[in-house]
């Protein structure tokens, strides 16, 4: 691992462990390549009182390449979140930028999951699941509708 | 050729001679030895014995008595002849015995003589006759099983009937012997021929090894344990056992020189097989007994009195009777003892690091003189002095920074060498010191200020305390020291651009400014002061000068750090000032005022009320005083009032006042010591959360021998537990809900 | 008395002209007046580059970031082409 990625994830942690964002928790990073971070879904949505968990694999290169980020155990009812827990959003892929941390990057799914008007799967979701790379990255991500 | 011959010799026409005959006949008449043969040779013999035995000439010539002997033995009367001669010794032998024997009882130097006498005749008498009767020896005595050789069974005789174990003769010639011997040792002369000559009797005579060396030894042993305690007493008993210890050391000195010299051979008397059986008794009553009680009565003083000589008596002595450890002890002890004495007498902290200085150089120069460079003594020097010199933490530290900084700023009239050594026996103390960052703080502090005031005395000095350092503590520490040498050296690339530029010019001030990067300096607090106009113009020119350069910075001006040099006239003299930039401020209201009260001089240049005391002082009231101060008292107040000083002269042109700038401030030394405490308080953070991490779970105990054994600088438990409570409180590691001993990391 | 400055040797610290000094890489999350992962001393070997949309990262963050593909030459904070400002 690069210093830049040591010393960067080592700040994240201890700002995640310090003062995480709202409705985020930490909840295991035994090392500096995966962690889980807890997820609530916030009041007044479809997802209030569900908790959901993401796992973050982060590359050798991180930030300068995106985390691959996925839901693990319990996966989202959610237009854009397939049953294998993978997330169809651009910050993850091709809109990554090292500005993004990882509080940033829960948060933008938080509100991806508020935003929803309607709980259920893509629709290309037992196709997708099917092909699938076990890596989201992996997949040519089409983006067209950001704002459901 | 040969084959020729042959040939020739066989037709040379002589005849084959006639072979003679050669007849052997028997002896008519068998020879027959006379009758009385055996008899008259021994007669013949028995006469020259006798007229040996008692010293007369022997008529017959010893070479016919030795073939008489011979024509016996060939006649087979071997056994005959050598029983004959050893009735005739054994009678000759017994009457020496008498005549000793007729002597009184007496272990006199008489006695000692005739003994001595009796055995030298005795091998006179043996050997004359031995020579007679050789033929007999070789061809009988020494090949016959169960017999002695002429001279050993003389020797026999000797001791079974002249000096018998447990007899009178050989008991009396051992107590004189022992009797001469003890007075010799009281120091008086004695006959050491007779003497030698008695022990070589009892060596030739088998007896010395067995019978008389340990009577010996067991008088040897008396002699010394009475002196020995006697010495030992006065040292105990003496208000000074320096001075007594030390003469007990010159007295076993001599005592084994002695005993040595009593068993040198042809010098002394006593076999060198003696010598070191006497030497050890020696030392051993004389120290080992009492090797503790010497120790604690004089240790300290022959090292307080720096007595070498002693010393190596002491170590030489020690060693040998392997009680190398209990001086050990007590060296480790006192080094230990004296150290931190030095160290914790909070009053001597001006002389704290020369006194160090000393007493390394003392302790070192007891090891590897006296001691003889004894690894353990070397092991326990470095020790004690990790011991003692870490008793107060932080101190010394800083000491030996500020030591090193007044040796860079003034050579002090030492040369490169001297100074270098000095540099290095400084190093070699700063090494046993834990929290070296206490040292780096200072030191780089006063690296700081040599650098920006110009004070230091050699630049090859500080780079070769440079590179020093960077072996002492790594370079991690010095690069940031090293980043302060390329300061300097940019500013004065910068300094020569700014003069050369047309607005510097415009300026009647030669201004010239030492950029420093942040965070490689020591950070200095913020001075509010208030800038002359004319002068935050001229910093208003660098500062644009210098952000054309370098795009996106910013310039932080540091008044505190600022120096001048001001052209003063006064009604007597013209003079150059070396002044800070706050004397300078204050100087300079004096162009337009006669007469200025503190509270006055206050609000004009908006100094800091102790900061300007203190540019008060150094201006009023110091060596060099250029303004008056009334009232003339040593404290300043508000309404104090100063005026220029119109008598004012000095012999130099040049005049230095800014030596408060080089001084450190009580607030300052607080400040640097603060900043280290902080900093440790976030090692010792780290150093918890990476054991945690790892280990998970750890009772208190266990956590905190792994915390001390990382840590390089003091802690004490106290503040340990201070910083375990707040990782606790920012939720890095809580408590066991069971066991409240027990830390569990939180992840 | 007169008296009059010959020479001054003054100090200044340098810092780098930011508006808030907490202000951290956007990259690699240090402050600005510290230096990248990289550097070990802050200041001339470790300078701050501004683009021309006033965002500003370590060089040699910025560097990193640029040399990679998925980038597309982009700034971090708002995704448009990164010109440096003029120096």
């Amino acid at each position: 691992m690069s210093n830049l990625s040591t010393k960067r994830l080592t700040k994240e942690l201890a700002e995640l462990q310090k003062k995480p964002p709202g409705g985020v928790t930490l909840e295991s990073a035994d090392n500096l390549s995966q962690w889980v971070v807890k997820v609530e879904g916030a009041k007044d949505t479809l997802y209030q009182n569900e908790v959901f968990w993401l796992r973050f694999t982060f590359p050798s290169n991180y930030p300068l390449e995106s985390p691959e980020v996925v839901f693990v155990r319990n996966i989202p009812i959610h237009p854009h979140i397939y049953s294998n827990g993978h997330i169809c959003l651009s910050i993850l892929y091709d809109h990554w930028s090292p500005a993004l941390t990882i509080s940033s990057v829960c948060l933008s799914i938080l509100s991806m999951l508020s935003s929803c008007t309607n709980k259920e799967r893509p629709p290309d979701d037992s196709r997708y699941v099917a092909h699938a790379a076990k890596s989201p990255k992996q997949t040519n991500w089409a983006f067209h509708d950001d704002t459901v | 050729m040969d084959k020729g011959k042959a040939v020739d010799r066989g037709s040379n026409g002589f005849a084959p001679a006639k072979k003679p005959t050669l007849v052997i006949k028997g002896f008519k008449n068998k020879p027959k030895l006379p009758d009385d043969f055996e008899q008259t040779s021994w007669q013949k013999l028995e006469k020259a014995v006798r007229a040996i035995q008692s010293s007369q000439r022997v008529q017959d010539s010893l070479e016919e008595l030795y073939r008489t002997v011979e024509n016996l033995c060939l006649h087979k009367y071997s056994e005959t002849t050598y029983t004959r001669l050893s009735q005739e010794m054994e009678r000759q032998i017994k009457s020496v015995k008498a005549k000793l024997e007729s002597f009184p009882p007496s272990a006199s130097l008489a006695f000692l003589a005739e003994v001595r006498d009796a055995w030298t005749e005795h091998c006179r008498q043996m050997l004359l006759i031995r020579s007679l009767f050789l033929y007999l020896d070789r061809t009988y005595a020494l090949q016959t099983n169960g017999i002695h050789p002429i001279w050993e069974l003389s020797v026999d005789m000797f001791r079974t009937f002249v000096l018998t174990p447990g007899g009178a003769t050989l008991v009396g010639s051992m107590k004189g012997l022992l009797l001469q011997i003890t007075s010799e040792r009281n120091g008086n002369v004695v006959s050491r021929d007779l003497l030698r000559s008695i022990v070589q009797a009892l060596l030739d005579l088998d007896l010395y090894d067995l019978i008389f060396e340990p009577e010996l030894l067991a008088e040897t042993d008396r002699f010394y344990t009475e002196e020995g305690d006697r010495l030992t007493s006065e040292v105990t008993q003496a208000p000074d056992g320096g001075v007594a210890l030390s003469h007990l050391l010159k007295r076993v000195e001599q005592r084994v020189q002695e005993e040595s010299n009593r068993c040198t051979p042809n010098v002394g008397y006593l076999t060198p097989s003696s010598r070191r059986k006497l030497t050890q008794l020696a030392e051993a009553q004389f120290v080992k007994r009492n090797a503790r009680a010497l120790l604690d009565a004089g240790f300290d003083k022959l090292m307080d009195a720096k007595a070498t000589d002693d010393l190596t008596r002491l170590y030489t002595v020690f060693n040998r009777i392997q009680c190398q450890d209990l001086l050990r002890d007590k060296f480790t002890n006192y080094t230990k003892t004296k150290g931190s004495a030095i160290v914790t007498d909070t009053t001597r902290d001006a002389t704290l690091v020369d006194d160090l200085l000393e007493f390394k150089l003392r302790i070192d120069t007891t090891v590897s003189g006296p001691f003889r460079n004894d690894e353990s003594f070397v092991h326990a020097a470095k020790e004690s002095f990790e011991r003692f010199i870490n008793i107060r933490p932080n101190k010394p530290a800083e000491l030996v920074a500020k030591y090193i900084d007044n040796l860079m700023r003034q050579g002090k009239g030492l040369t490169d060498q001297e100074q270098e050594g000095l540099l290095d026996r400084c190093l070699s103390l700063f090494r046993f010191i834990q929290g070296k960052d206490v040292f780096e703080a200072f030191y780089k502090r006063d690296l700081a200020k040599r650098l920006l005031l110009n004070r230091s005395s050699s630049d090859d000095a500080e780079k070769s305390m440079l590179m020093k350092l960077r072996q002492e503590c790594g370079s991690q520490f010095t690069s940031k020291l090293e980043a302060m040498f390329k300061d300097i050296e940019l500013s004065k690339d910068l300094a020569t651009a700014f003069k050369a530029t047309t607005t510097a010019q415009t300026l009647d001030v030669d201004l010239s400014v030492s950029v420093l990067a942040q965070g490689v300096w020591p950070s200095y607090p913020k001075m509010e002061v208030a800038v002359p106009e004319a002068l935050a113009r001229c910093t208003k020119v660098f500062a644009d000068f210098y952000v054309g350069k370098h795009k996106g910075r910013k310039l932080d001006w540091q008044p505190a750090l600022a120096h001048c040099t001001l052209k003063a006239s006064f009604p007597k003299a013209t003079k150059e000032l070396n002044v800070s930039f706050f004397q300078t401020l204050v100087l300079l209201l004096f162009n337009e005022n006669k007469s200025l009260s503190f509270r006055e001089i206050q609000q004009a240049t908006r100094l800091e009320a102790k900061e300007l005391t203190r540019v008060m002082q150094s201006l009023a009231l110091g060596k060099v005083r250029v303004l008056n101060k009334s009232p003339k008292s040593k404290d300043v107040s508000d309404d104090h009032l100063f005026e220029v000083n119109e008598t004012f002269q000095h012999e130099l042109f040049r005049v230095k006042i800014n030596a408060i700038q080089q001084k450190e401030t009580p607030e300052e030394q607080k400040a640097t010591n603060t900043r280290v405490f902080e900093d440790r308080k976030h090692v010792v953070d780290a150093v918890i959360v990476r054991i945690m991490k790892s280990r998970k779970t750890l009772s208190h105990t266990e956590l905190t021998r792994e915390v001390f054994g990382q840590l390089k600088f003091p802690l004490d438990a106290k503040e340990l537990k201070k910083v375990i409570e707040g990782l606790i409180d920012r939720e890095f590691l809580r408590r066991d809900d069971k066991d409240a001993s027990m830390f569990v990391y939180v992840a | 008395m007169k008296m009059k400055i010959k020479r001054w040797q003054a100090v200044a610290v340098w810092k780098w002209d930011l508006p808030d000094e907490d202000d951290v890489c956007g990259i690699c999350r240090n402050v600005f007046d510290g230096c990248c992962p990289d550097c070990k001393s802050p200041g001339d070997d470790c300078p701050l580059i501004w683009g021309q949309c006033s965002h500003v990262f370590h060089m040699h963050c910025l560097l990193k970031w640029l040399e990679q593909e998925s980038s597309r030459g982009q700034c971090p904070m708002d995704r448009r082409p990164f010109v440096a400002a003029s120096a």
